[in-house]
């Protein structure tokens, strides 16, 4: 086995995919309801605003109507409450990836695209593909090794192309311009606006997170510097919500992939049995 | 433990490779519209120190002839929504028209308006700091 593949299948707790299970699908009531509620607003702008995305073109997707969007709500919030049960895995989470991913086509398709959901919708992707388990469940295994590591890379990913996305866009010497006095401009904060008085501050923000972002690969460290890593990025996405109100609330919750949830005391309520077939076989089992 | 599947195994590390070649091309090639596969462009183009911010904004005149500010939400589009249009909306200004209409459903307790504005407003910068303000019209929608 080659030492690609022994990393990308490193065995991981199944118990992790349990808790990632209840955080992420719990959170998009949140995210659908609070978070980002502008979303159902496109539920009544004209369908001429609508701009589809790439993969809207492809797949034909219909101009987001009153009725459509709002069906499309309640469709969401219902399958991913159901699936934070951990029930069925594989098939609410399919269903629950398909409704989200339409979710954020309904989205990002009225002339601005977020980047705060690439590892959401990786998650969502893979957390279909482990079978059901249980949140105390300490038993290794690869298929969940698999899924927990797509999370992590697509997390990392998101840091560390959003670097070379701006040496593309921005320039090599992105760093040096006035981004973040725009920023600030745009929407500071009583925190965050008086930072343009001293503009060298920004200045050397820009370098700082251009460092963070190329340095993001860090975060796949096992052990302390991966954590601290974890802290940083924590800490990083607090101060850009305390200056400029951006959170990437989606992204953010993937952080929880790097951590050992499947060592957290499993609460009374998700200690019930899941099943009384067993707990199913991951796909391709022999 | 249990152990994949060569073809499990396979069938995953094919789906990898797929993903993270998309989006490495996306990176190097694609644009905002290949979501979510495109370049994670969050901030990513250079404002110059001594360039221009640009920060859209609506304003508009109630039919009792009131000069309101009107927040963007009530159009149910958020302000990059308008600005990512922006283009659009100043060659085909009834699109403003349509949404005002919207508007209108959404808060029909609302002063009726006979004018809207879409602008682009502009903080002037020299050496990274503010020097001026400046507002310049992008759309006008007259109630006929």
């Amino acid at each position: 086995m080659s030492a690609l593949s022994a990393w990308w299948f490193a065995p991981v707790a199944r118990g992790r995919i349990a808790w990632l299970r209840t955080a992420l699908y719990l959170f998009i009531p949140v995210d659908v309801l609070l978070t980002t509620s502008w979303v159902v607003e496109h539920a009544g702008v004209p369908g001429s605003l609508y701009q589809p995305l790439y993969v809207g073109r492809l797949l034909s997707l219909p101009v987001p109507t009153f009725a459509m969007v709002h069906g499309l709500r309640i469709a969401v919030v219902a399958a991913a409450l159901i699936a934070a049960t951990g029930r069925r895995p594989r098939l609410l989470g399919a269903i629950v990836f398909a409704l989200y991913f339409e979710w954020m086509v309904v989205a990002m398709s009225y002339g601005k695209v977020d980047h705060d959901r690439f590892a959401f919708l990786v998650a969502l992707a893979v957390l279909p593909t482990v079978g059901r388990v249980r949140h105390a469940d300490r038993e290794t295994d690869d298929a969940t090794g698999w899924a927990v590591r797509a999370i992590q890379v697509a997390v990392v990913a998101t840091y560390f192309l959003a670097a070379l996305a701006k040496f593309r866009f921005g320039g090599w010497d992105w760093a040096n311009g006035a981004t973040l006095t725009r920023a600030v401009l745009r929407r500071g904060t009583s925190f965050g606006t008086p930072l343009l008085d001293f503009p060298w501050i920004l200045q050397a923000t820009q370098w700082g997170i251009i460092a963070f972002e190329l340095a993001s690969p860090l975060l796949l460290v096992r052990g302390r510097v991966g954590h601290a890593m974890v802290a940083l990025c924590i800490a990083f996405h607090l101060v850009t919500f305390a200056t400029i109100t951006i959170i990437f609330l989606p992204h953010v919750m993937c952080l929880l992939a790097f951590l050992p949830l499947e060592r957290l005391r499993t609460p009374h309520v998700l200690r019930r049995p899941v099943a009384s077939e067993g707990y199913g076989e991951p796909i391709g089992v022999t | 433990m249990r152990m994949l599947s060569p073809l499990g195994r396979r069938l995953r590390g094919g789906a990898t490779a797929a993903v993270l070649m998309l989006t490495l091309l996306g990176t190097a090639y694609g644009d905002d519209d290949h979501f979510p596969l495109g370049p994670f462009r969050m901030f990513s183009t250079k404002t110059s120190r001594d360039g221009a911010v640009k920060v859209s904004l609506v304003r508009g005149v109630t039919v009792d002839g009131a000069a309101v500010r009107l927040e963007m939400a009530s159009f149910g589009m958020r302000r990059a929504e308008f600005e990512g249009q922006l283009e659009r909306i100043a060659a085909n200004p009834s699109l403003l028209g349509e949404l005002v209409e919207t508007r209108a459903r959404r808060r029909p307790n609302a002063r009726p308006l006979r004018e809207v504005r879409l602008i682009s407003a502009r903080w002037l910068l020299e050496d990274g700091r503010r020097v001026g303000y400046v507002e310049v019209p992008v759309a006008v929608w007259t109630r006929r």
